[in-house]
């Protein structure tokens, strides 16, 4: 008997990858916990330095999404690195058509950007001891900072993963393409900071950083075959 | 489990692989047809396992052309890993995942049943029997290899390539591996990359590759 | 020989131009300063443009032939090094026209500004990024593919944030043709300074193409 063969959707084989993900990393959980000290040492240097000090809305906003975007910079690479470093990329490429591994991805680093996101915010707004005057309207504008973030770090991992001194590399890289999205974020977490700023204006920044992470991925997945495969 | 013969022809036609200045090995011709074994031996360093990795498409010839076709039709570039099945011993395996859930994995993205019992079949038959369930970080260097194998077969590929066949393998492995390739015969067709003379003599034909140029 | 008239038509068509300008507070030879500011920003922009147009190439050629796709990558990388020399001093010209006309050197506030800065950091990393691989056909598609994914930061910065927060080049699409200009100053910046650094560029350009073609050449025998 010969073996029946389904064609494989997208979305399964995307969540197969997922899976994959999430069982490597939560087994072997140096990586994780790693980005996760990471993201509380920066919080605990951020309050040290601010200590009683009353801040401007403008320089809490800063911190915050300074705090958060390096976090994220520590851990978003590992998803690609992770596979050139034990050598398993090979047989990833035989296995898993390229977009499926795109999407899988993906979703991990959207799943981690959003969990260093839920520890570093609230707690970040605590050591600034800054509350949004419009809370719904900061998480919106948090959620799509992530968004923004983690579609961006994702393409770059899977170039640098591919490079020499990679780790090094990944901030270099990356860092320019997300100076747009952290100059929008920070004048939107302003907004909804301040009790006196035009509603509206965060919301429009807030569709800006949305439309930033839809063109990322569109690229993303025009390039990632030619990145993915040899 | 398989026996239905698939209609498979591999052509390689004067590829060459070359590394910065360095040519890897340059212009092999070879083809491989179902029912077919076809050794590739050479001295160390004359590109057997870059060959190899060329077919797969896992890396770009310099020059020359590579063809898979089955059931009489052309297999384009992006569809090839469907139809090929790789056990090479610098193929990396995930750590921290078992032998079964690698399978699952393997099962999925393929498309192919990865139930219990069918990872069970595959497992008794490269020797992992009751091994499925531990990390394969705990595994040893020849069970790594056998899990390889269980891999290459999962979507039971036209074409099975083989890089060292039974490096590392136990005389009981070694005969495992010579019963998989000759049940591939039947099912479709062999590549395999060695030097040993016990290897070859599986072969219908032997193609060497001569030694590295600089 | 065209190089030589190339850079005197750039060079003397500005020092030829009356001083001063309506829009400008500053007098003497202080405004002349765009006749270099405009057409080096524009030369930057338009490197990033022919860099990822043969980006693209590189990245439909992969099933073609390895010489092509390496031979493409080499225009890809000439663009982009003559993009960043050229937003650096895009950068520089402005940076010193401001500190004459608003008396600072850089405000943060400007996004015209913070876009070349950002403009020239994504330059610098792409070459950055290609000296970190060896294999030339994955370094020409990794950094492709790096200069497609950077057109989206771009195309925000260019549209998108100017719109966001005021700016101080007017309507910010609109000096970028130096339609805000007044006397002598448009036809002289449009007509001669123009074309005049569009010659320049096209002669650095296939210098740039011809040396690394050599390098190619010569590393392979």
């Amino acid at each position: 008997m010969t073996q029946e063969r389904k064609t494989v959707g997208l979305l399964s084989g995307a969540y197969a990858v997922l899976r994959k993900e999430l069982q490597t990393e939560l087994r072997d959980r140096a990586a994780l916990n790693a980005t996760l000290l990471f993201s509380v040492a920066g919080l605990a240097i951020v309050a040290y330095g601010v200590g009683p000090a009353v801040l401007p809305a403008v320089v809490q906003s800063a911190l915050l999404w300074v705090v958060l975007f390096f976090a994220a910079f520590s851990g978003l690479a590992h998803v690609f690195t992770h596979e050139e470093e034990a050598g398993t990329s090979a047989f990833l490429r035989l296995t898993a058509d390229a977009h499926a591994v795109y999407l899988g991805k993906l979703l991990f680093n959207l799943l981690l950007t959003a969990l260093i996101a839920l520890i570093t915010v609230p707690a970040g707004l605590v050591a600034v001891s800054a509350s949004p005057d419009r809370p719904w309207m900061f998480a919106a504008v948090a959620l799509a900072g992530v968004l923004a973030l983690a579609t961006s770090a994702t393409v770059v991992a899977a170039i640098i993963a591919r490079a020499q001194g990679r780790g090094a590399l990944f901030g270099a890289v990356g860092l320019p393409l997300l100076l747009p999205v952290l100059l929008i974020a920070v004048d939107a977490t302003k907004n909804t900071l301040e009790p006196e700023m035009i509603a509206g204006l965060a919301g429009r920044e807030i569709v800006g950083l949305c439309a930033f992470a839809v063109m990322v991925i569109a690229a993303s997945w025009l390039v990632f075959p030619a990145v993915w495969e040899e | 489990m398989a026996t239905g013969t698939v209609a498979v022809k591999l052509a390689v036609q004067d590829v060459c692989v070359r590394f910065g200045r360095r040519d890897v090995f340059g212009s092999v011709s070879l083809s491989v047809e179902s029912g077919g074994v076809v050794a590739v031996s050479g001295p160390n360093g004359s590109g057997k396992s870059t060959l190899l990795r060329a077919v797969c498409g896992l890396l770009t010839p310099s020059g020359g052309a590579v063809r898979l076709t089955v059931a009489d039709r052309a297999v384009p570039q992006q569809d090839v890993r469907r139809h090929i099945g790789l056990a090479a011993p610098d193929l990396g395996l995930y750590r921290s995942l078992t032998a079964a859930e690698h399978l699952q994995f393997a099962a999925q993205m393929h498309g192919v049943d990865g139930s219990i019992d069918r990872l069970r079949d595959l497992l008794t038959l490269v020797g992992l029997r009751g091994r499925g369930r531990d990390a394969v970080g705990s595994y040893s260097t020849g069970m790594r290899h056998r899990l390889r194998y269980a891999l290459a077969l999962i979507h039971e590929p036209a074409l099975l390539m083989l890089d060292e066949p039974t490096a590392n393998l136990d005389a009981e492995g070694a005969a495992v591996v010579k019963s998989i390739v000759e049940r591939q015969r039947s099912h479709g067709a062999v590549l395999m990359a060695t030097n040993e003379a016990s290897e070859t003599s599986w072969a219908d034909h032997v193609c060497v590759l001569g030694a590295a140029r600089t | 020989m065209f190089a030589t008239i190339v850079v005197g038509l750039a060079v003397a068509g500005p020092v030829r131009t009356p001083d001063g300008v309506a829009m400008f507070t500053m007098g003497g030879h202080g405004a002349k300063l765009i006749f270099f500011h405009v057409p080096c920003a524009w030369l930057a922009s338009l490197a990033y443009i022919v860099g990822a147009i043969y980006a693209v190439r590189v990245l439909v050629s992969g099933s073609k032939s390895l010489e092509v796709q390496v031979d493409l990558d080499i225009k890809a990388c000439t663009a982009m090094e003559l993009g960043l020399v050229f937003a650096l001093l895009a950068t520089v010209t402005g940076s010193i026209f401001s500190h004459n006309e608003w008396l600072t050197f850089w405000n943060w506030r400007e996004p015209r500004m913070v876009s070349i800065f950002v403009i020239l950091l994504i330059f610098a990393a792409y070459l950055v990024l290609r000296q970190a691989i060896d294999n030339p056909n994955r370094r020409a598609r990794l950094a492709a593919a790096y200069a497609l994914i950077a057109v989206v930061p771009g195309l925000f910065l260019i549209w998108v944030l100017p719109r966001m927060v005021a700016t101080l080049h007017g309507d910010a699409n609109q000096a970028v043709m130096g339609n805000n200009l007044g006397g002598m100053y448009r036809p002289v910046l449009r007509y001669l300074a123009l074309p005049a650094f569009l010659g320049l560029f096209g002669w650095m350009f296939q210098l740039g193409v011809r040396a690394k073609r050599l390098a190619v050449r010569h590393a392979a025998e």
